[in-house]
């Protein structure tokens, strides 16, 4: 029985904070990409606890501070906190349906990036972009092109790592 | 007895071959040969498909090595096509790059694009050039089509280039046709937007968008982008407009910094 353990985690999370630094801007579509960590760190909070989505959102998000130029610990605690609610969330819903998870990632997805606009805003003073405008031209395409992506992801996973009745090892 | 029989069985042989061959003149024996032959047409033809399909398909089959190393070659053939053109595809962007450098008043670094921002909000890239190449915070970074960015962050052999599309840029601009000012800022979207445009201002559609060359960061007259709506938001004494950047900055791969 092939179980995930946390060298395959740390693994899958720098692999894909790599693409997301050099391919996934190429899949841009009229300005959203898909965010392919955060389906990686909500997988993780789903399948493997609050715990492990805590984890795993913390050190992605502070991988991603590396390469981007926000506010240093933003995106670690905004991809902590969203793993954790993955977590915290996941008990609550059937998690292997895939209307779930598209719902799921999506709202997660659109969590986090409000709460990246809203904390850009107070800390780097951009306030000339409306959050209407934000939501409509960025949050709800990104949000809706993650979640779509998240479901073969999750399904390889699953079968990768045999989690169809995993429990909590973390 | 027995060798009296076998003389005549002999002899009405001989006797049978003699009165064939007498028989055998065209009036007698060619119509005959004819019918045979047409008879037995259908059955020669049927057989001759048979040799010729055999003797079609037997070099196939001596040729399937031969093939197979061909159609080798034409992979790897086609393969080193691609090369190629990518190859020709960058000497064509560094050729342009070599020209526009030459054309330009200022001194520049040319470089090259390592990474994106992974985030959906901020807009920056990656360079392979740093302080040891001679990058400096706050300096302006072009490309061939116009204004890219800005230079935020500088490692040794590395720089983080704040593109104009960025939420939290902001450039001194003006629009070339009527000169009149405003402030670009970015939007996550990958468009601008020029905030501060004068209500009077008749700002239309397709107008070129310069930098205005307030401040020390960016130069004057370096082309930001082109209009592509104006509007208005309620409450507000300014118009806006949304500015295409002259190029898709997220496909970019070579930019120049200014010294």
């Amino acid at each position: 029985m092939y179980k995930i353990n946390r060298f395959h985690l740390y693994v899958i999370l720098c692999a894909a904070v790599l693409a997301e630094v050099v391919i996934v801007p190429y899949f841009k579509i009229y300005g959203a990409k898909p965010d392919i960590v955060l389906i990686c760190v909500a997988f993780f909070g789903m399948f493997l606890g609050p715990a492990a989505g805590l984890e795993a959102g913390l050190a992605a998000g502070f991988m991603r501070d590396i390469f981007t130029l926000d506010v240093f610990w933003m995106n670690a605690f905004i991809f902590g906190l969203a793993g954790l609610m993955a977590g915290m969330l996941s008990s609550k819903f059937y998690r292997e349906s895939r209307a779930t998870q598209i719902f799921f990632v999506f709202g997660l997805t659109a969590f986090s990036m409000c709460l990246h606009y809203f904390l850009s805003v107070v800390m780097a003073k951009s306030s000339h972009l409306l959050f209407g405008s934000f939501f409509f031209v960025t949050v709800a395409p990104s949000s809706f092109y993650t979640a779509i992506l998240a479901v073969p992801v999750f399904a390889k996973f699953t079968d990768a790592f045999n989690l169809r009745d995993y429990r909590d090892i973390f | 007895m027995h060798t009296q029989k076998n003389k005549i069985i002999a002899v009405v042989v001989v006797a049978c071959c003699l009165i064939l061959v007498i028989l055998n003149s065209r009036t007698i024996s060619s119509p005959a040969r004819i019918r045979l032959s047409e008879k037995t047409s259908p059955v020669l033809k049927a057989y001759n498909a048979a040799v010729t399909t055999v003797r079609r398909f037997l070099p196939f089959a001596s040729l399937r090595e031969e093939n197979a190393h061909l159609k080798g070659r034409i992979e790897l053939l086609q393969q080193k096509i691609v090369e190629y053109r990518l190859i020709a595809d960058e000497n064509n962007r560094l050729k342009d790059i070599v020209r526009f450098r030459k054309s330009i008043p200022f001194s520049t670094i040319p470089a090259q694009v390592i990474g994106r921002d992974p985030t959906n909000w901020a807009n920056s890239i990656i360079i392979d050039k740093g302080y040891n190449q001679g990058i400096r915070p706050n300096r302006a970074v072009i490309s061939t089509a116009g204004l890219v960015g800005r230079v935020l962050e500088v490692g040794m052999n590395s720089s983080k280039i704040l593109l104009i599309t960025d939420p939290n840029s902001k450039v001194g601009v003006m629009i070339h046709r009527n000169r009149q000012g405003g402030i670009l800022t970015g939007r996550p979207d990958g468009t601008c937007k020029m905030i501060y445009i004068a209500l009077d201002s008749d700002a239309a559609r397709g107008d070129k968008v310069i930098t205005a060359g307030y401040g020390t960061i960016f130069p004057k007259n370096i082309i930001a982008g082109e209009v592509m709506s104006v509007g208005k938001e309620p409450g507000q004494l300014y118009k806006y407009a949304i500015v295409r950047p002259t190029k898709d900055l997220s496909k970019l791969e070579e930019v120049l910094c200014i010294k």
